[in-house]
């Protein structure tokens, strides 16, 4: 499946935009490409941008579960911006939603893995890690 | 510090090899009179035997380079054992097994049209061959078996069910053999052996199109089904706080159980207790949420700290 991966960044937080599908082909790509990131960066967390992404499979929801403890392992948080349609669902169906705190914009979900307050209008889910 | 799986443990292993070189040396010993009957008695049913000798010794020798894998470490990175390269191997060589029933069958149509007499003695030479081929597999099937049940190996599970199938075709050849012997005086005996030939080799064909269908969707990592592969991440979602690092999930069908090897990692400072309690509640989950399955947690060096 065809995939873009884009590096940005809000302030001290990496992102990683994800446009197009999220699966076994390249999903181990994706889960480099945002280490790789965080590893240049020097930074602890990191936003995963899936605002244009438009299919999401188990083997991506696995390579955002070994970032998420990546991420955790060096002391940092994993954020989620922009769930919609069938990324959505299958964030909910995996049980995936309450794992990482999501936002709707990129600056919600920075501040949410930044580990500062929340900013308004961000969905921080009960009990996520 | 959690033993390793009982199937990994160098023993295990050790004695598992030992198997698959038995079940080599016993193919190889078989094949060369096995060949000699063929090309002397000029029965077909013998000569689409030979192939099932021929896919004997490539799993063998595939199966062997599995387990000499997994013990020499081969294995850190989860591959599942077989890795990719393996698996393309056992592709490619069932690919070659099915192009050469398809010859066979070809043959066989060949002799019902022009039908030709076979040699009596080494037909009988076969038989006998045939009789003895089903006592060492029938043999090897029993104790493979009870080694599956042992040590729980799916690489295992393969074997004595491969044992299991040698037995019952060199059944079915030698009822072949034994019917065109019996036969021999009425003129139609001819077309006994190409017609038993080409039962034998479309049967053989036939329950092989599974096993290539399989093994190319291993190779796309398709052996679960999408909402299957979601269950389990659904279990490990809900585990997501018993462990500290997760490596990967392999999974593989192996005749008609799903074997699923989840990768992960524990926290140094975690108890033994509290790493088995996270790995038994995540098996008997997906265990129970995928019928058929049976999950095993293998154990991972931890992350090392990426911030260090």
């Amino acid at each position: 499946m065809n995939a873009k991966f884009d590096d940005g960044a809000v302030g001290l937080t990496a992102v990683v935009s994800v446009q197009g599908g999220l699966d076994a082909t390249n999903a181990a790509l994706f889960e480099a490409h945002c280490k790789k990131r965080l590893a240049s960066l020097a930074q602890k967390s990191l936003v995963i941008d899936l605002r244009a992404a438009n299919f999401l499979s188990s083997a991506g929801l696995r390579s955002i579960l070994i970032l998420g403890k990546h991420v955790k392992a060096a002391g940092g948080r994993l954020a989620i911006c922009g769930l919609q349609g069938v990324v959505r669902e299958t964030f909910v169906i995996s049980g995936f939603l309450d794992l990482f705190p999501v936002a709707e914009t990129l600056e919600q979900a920075a501040g949410l893995a930044g580990g500062g307050p929340p900013p308004p209008g961000a969905a921080t889910p009960p009990g996520h890690r | 510090m959690i033993p390793p799986p009982l199937d990994n443990a160098p023993e295990a292993l050790y004695r598992q090899e030992r198997a698959f070189l038995l079940n080599l040396g016993l193919a190889l010993a078989f094949t060369i009179p096995a060949v000699i009957v063929a090309a002397f008695s000029g029965s077909l049913l013998l000569f689409s035997d030979l192939l099932d000798h021929a896919q004997e010794l490539i799993n063998g020798v595939l199966g062997w380079n599995i387990l000499r894998a997994i013990r020499k470490g081969r294995t850190q990175g989860f591959d599942y054992g077989t890795g990719k390269l393996q698996t393309l191997g056992g592709v490619v060589g069932t690919g070659v097994y099915v192009a050469a029933l398809l010859f066979m069958a070809a043959m066989a149509i060949r002799h019902l049209v022009y039908p030709a007499a076979l040699d009596q003695t080494y037909t009988a030479a076969g038989a006998l061959l045939q009789l003895t081929g089903f006592s060492v597999d029938y043999w090897l099937w029993q104790r493979n078996r009870r080694l599956a049940r042992e040590a729980f190996s799916p690489v295992m599970e393969t074997l004595w069910r491969a044992n299991r199938a040698d037995a019952l075709s060199c059944l079915a050849v030698l009822a072949g053999l034994g019917l065109t012997l019996a036969l021999r005086r009425y003129p139609w005996s001819v077309y006994v052996d190409p017609a038993c030939a080409l039962a034998f080799v479309t049967y053989a064909g036939l329950s092989f199109l599974p096993v290539l269908r399989e093994g190319i969707g291993e190779m796309l990592d398709k052996t679960l089904r999408e909402d299957l592969q979601l269950r389990i991440d659904r279990h490990l979602a809900q585990n997501y706080d018993g462990y500290a690092g997760f490596h990967g999930v392999r999974s593989r069908r192996s005749a008609g159980r799903i074997f699923i090897e989840i990768a992960l990692s524990f926290p140094p400072g975690q108890t033994v207790a509290e790493a088995v309690q996270t790995s038994e509640r995540l098996r008997r989950g997906i265990e129970s949420d995928i019928p058929g399955s049976e999950v095993r947690v293998v154990l991972m060096p931890a992350e090392p700290d990426p911030a260090s």
